[in-house]
């Protein structure tokens, strides 16, 4: 028993300590304390509506506790929240069905951010026919259409630029890569469109160069 | 009876001496009934402390490694797999502000509550810092320095600003870095 003892503290010894240099989690279901009663109220009637049309409804208690923080009134909190309402069920239109809920936050922010609904489903197609089983293979693209267009790349110009990325196989790192270079692209005074598509033919021939030349076959 | 080696025959004295030594032998020694009670009580106890001993070593290496193990689990599924949706990834947030005597992180992630997760000042003191496990995606936040809300000056700024407050925009890729 006192044997035990001993190994059990040393585990949990060497589990906190590991533990320690790993940083903290988040509560996976946070709650809202700092919403009104009436507030929290509209927004679980709205996520019970949201709930059966299979969409997250964790972003919209997030949206009104940011709006809370913040000092909005509670009017205005729900205006957002509504607009969040429409943007994910209008990601899940353009997604499709199998597509997680952080895939539909994304998307619901590239359609937040100006692109139309059927760039995104464009964009959602092109990732999807390149996904890898690691999944998790709309999140960046969206993600990285959503910041680009927002510093006022054309959606087309970013859509075009990511589907010819991803057709070559380019995965996370590079996309993630192309939107911090061209935000510092325009930051520095060049064009939007120019940026994104200097920047993403660059990551192209990284790519290319990547894998080895397909050899031709003999001729003659 | 004749003894069938010669070399072994013995004198008659001797033989009767052995005989009587051999049957006392057999009878066993007599011990007294509360020695025996004694006795018979103190055997179990060593045998319990013998095995204890023999098993501490064993036990207290299963014991550490199944905590070991579990750990590494739990971090190998934390790390950088996009198997799972829900794995997360080390992202280290800080904020330079020396006056400060309270700072928390706030975000999507922690439903923008300010006490969920509070920083700690760095050896510095000027700098307050935290490390937190986030699932790949978007994710915007602020930092509550003293009740006021600042954006991170070395993160981009979130595209949505419903509130007329900006916030700041950290993406976790799924291979584990953070851009």
């Amino acid at each position: 028993m006192r044997a035990f003892a001993i190994g059990l503290t040393i585990a949990v010894v060497a589990s906190g300590s590991l533990d320690a240099q790993g940083g903290v989690t988040p509560a996976s279901s946070p709650g809202t304390p700092q919403l009104g009663p009436s507030l929290k109220a509209a927004v679980e009637r709205l996520a019970d509506s949201v709930r059966v049309l299979g969409l997250p409804t964790d972003p919209l208690f997030a949206k009104a506790a940011e709006g809370t923080l913040k000092g909005a009134d509670e009017q205005r909190v729900m205006i957002a929240v509504r607009r969040l309402a429409r943007e994910l069920s209008d990601a899940k239109a353009a997604l499709g069905d199998g597509a997680t809920g952080a895939e539909l936050e994304a998307g619901a922010s590239a359609l937040h951010a100006g692109v139309a609904p059927d760039l995104v489903a464009r964009l959602g197609r092109a990732a999807t026919e390149r996904a890898t089983p690691s999944g998790g293979r709309l999140v960046m693209p969206l993600v990285t259409l959503a910041d680009m267009v927002a510093r006022r790349v054309s959606p087309q110009a970013a859509v075009t630029s990511l589907e010819s990325l991803i057709s070559r196989g380019a995965g996370d790192a590079q996309l993630a890569n192309l939107r911090t270079d061209v935000e510092r692209d325009i930051a520095a005074g060049e064009r939007p469109d120019i940026a994104v598509q200097r920047r993403s033919a660059s990551i192209a021939r990284g790519l290319e160069g990547r894998t080895p030349p397909m050899s031709k076959p003999p001729t003659g | 009876m004749k003894n069938p080696d010669p070399s072994l025959e013995v004198d008659e004295p001797v033989d009767r001496a052995l005989r009587v030594a051999i049957a006392e032998m057999r009878e066993g020694i007599a011990v007294r009934p509360e020695w025996r009670a004694e006795l018979l009580a103190k055997v179990p106890a060593r045998r319990r402390r013998a095995a204890i001993a023999r098993w501490m070593p064993a036990s207290l290496a299963a014991v550490l490694c199944l905590g070991l193990g579990l750990t590494a689990l739990v971090r190998w599924h934390g790390s950088t797999s996009a198997i799972e949706p829900r794995v997360a990834s080390q992202v280290r947030f800080s904020i330079h502000a020396p006056s400060a005597t309270q700072v928390s992180l706030v975000g999507d992630f922690d439903h923008w509550d300010p006490s969920a997760l509070p920083m700690q000042r760095a050896r510095d003191g000027e700098t307050w810092t935290l490390d937190v496990h986030l699932r790949p995606g978007r994710h915007v936040f602020a930092y509550a320095v003293d009740g006021d809300l600042k954006t991170d000056p070395s993160a981009p700024r979130a595209v949505e600003d419903d509130f007329g407050v900006p916030s700041s925009v950290v993406v976790v890729v799924a291979s584990g870095g953070t851009r």
